[in-house]
């Protein structure tokens, strides 16, 4: 590491926070330890960190209070909330004061290493617009960054996870693809232009609207996507991508199409909507 | 999670153990392969067991090392795929391109294939 990156460990699990300061601090980050909100709060508004880990349920002072008092920082951490509360309105209480991941409880104190080493690896955080965070309606203005798609999903499955396991993992796969499709190709990844993102939740259906910023495209010209292979070539648009020096990949709207049970894009091409019925 | 490679042998074809989610921000699959390629590796077999998610781009650099293999005169298989994984290639037809191994017994060369 260049320089030693700084972590505050937030969790009032004696246990858990042990371990996981350790294991940062094996992975060679220097690692600080509350286990309240009230003393994080005061860690954080003394000295910078690079990444918080963030327990919700706290004595004293609880998480989300902590998340919103972070943000008058003029430096703020990226925030990874980890907790056993994946009730909806803690969720978009998260996404609105800018969590930057959230992962369920329980957790694998490795994989959480692991997370942190790719969260300091990525951009400084980009600011996601919330313009409605309703749990039947949640609507978002987001960066076209290539860390987006894994940190919005991680906020989106949170609220999925009462859903059966099909259904997530459809969902999942869908929403990531399109939603990649839309920042790389109709955003070319420039973080000056946005995607809007809407999920709406009924009692009978899942639907997510992308729109994008870019022109469109026309389906019968994309000979780097799998949907137009032939039924006995299913990877002849490797090829065209190699020669048009694309990386590997060209099945996501393939893999969307059998994944969820409508999708319908606009004439232009530049907005989707995709619908998974839940009954 | 960060995805993991581990290279061992059993005798003759090399196993790369895969762990992680496979995704188009992992893309060290395709310079490994060429690697292990250009040293003189033709039997290859990717094991998917300890990989629970993949996306377009994962699958995309299963294919690239696939043909990198197949152009050298060898042959890439897989191994163990977890069921999500396994839909995945189902419904971009990829299964009918890989031959998927379910066990270590069914390598080539293992002590108890035919």
């Amino acid at each position: 590491m260049d320089h030693q990156k700084k972590v505050l460990v937030v969790d009032d699990d004696r246990a858990l926070n042990h371990v996981l300061v350790e294991l940062l601090r094996r992975a060679g980050f220097g690692v600080s330890s509350a286990t309240d909100g009230a003393a994080a709060a005061k860690f954080v508004e003394r000295e910078p960190f690079d990444v918080v880990l963030l327990d919700i349920n706290l004595p004293k002072m609880s998480g989300l209070e902590v998340l919103q008092r972070m943000r008058a920082l003029d430096r703020t951490p990226k925030v990874l909330v980890m907790t056993a509360d994946e009730t909806a309105e803690t969720v978009l209480r998260a996404v609105k004061d800018q969590a930057y991941r959230y992962i369920c409880k329980p957790l694998k104190p490795k994989a959480v290493v692991e997370l942190v080493e790719q969260m300091v690896r990525e951009d400084e955080p980009a600011l996601i617009e919330v313009i409605s965070a309703k749990p039947d309606w949640v609507e978002l203005l987001v960066p076209c960054r290539p860390e987006m798609p894994e940190r919005l999903n991680s906020f989106l499955q949170t609220l999925n996870v009462h859903l059966p396991e099909e259904i997530q993992d459809s969902v999942e796969v869908a929403f990531r693809e399109l939603l990649l499709n839309a920042m790389e190709w109709g955003g070319h990844f420039d973080p000056t232009r946005k995607v809007r993102i809407a999920c709406i939740r009924s009692q009978r259906m899942l639907m997510y609207r992308i729109q994008d910023p870019g022109t469109g495209f026309k389906p019968e010209t994309l000979a780097h996507a799998a949907i137009n292979n032939a039924p006995d070539e299913p990877y002849a648009h490797i090829k065209v991508r190699d020669e048009q020096q694309l990386r590997p990949g060209g099945f996501g709207l393939l893999m969307t199409r059998v994944m969820v049970d409508e999708l319908i894009y606009n004439e232009a091409h530049n907005e989707v909507i995709f619908v998974k019925y839940l009954a | 999670m960060s995805l993991s490679l581990i290279p061992r042998h059993i005798k003759d074809v090399l196993v790369l153990d895969i762990t992680g989610r496979v995704t188009i921000y992992d893309d060290g699959l395709r310079d490994t392969i060429r690697q292990f390629v250009s040293q003189g590796e033709r039997r290859i077999v990717l094991n998917l067991a300890g990989v629970p998610y993949m996306d377009s781009g994962g699958l995309g650099q299963r294919v690239t090392a696939y043909t990198t293999v197949l152009n050298a005169g060898g042959k890439l298989r897989l191994l163990a795929p977890a069921e999500r994984v396994r839909h995945l290639l189902k419904i971009t037809k990829l299964d009918s391109v890989f031959t998927i191994l379910e066990n270590e017994d069914a390598i080539p060369g293992s002590s108890s294939a035919a």
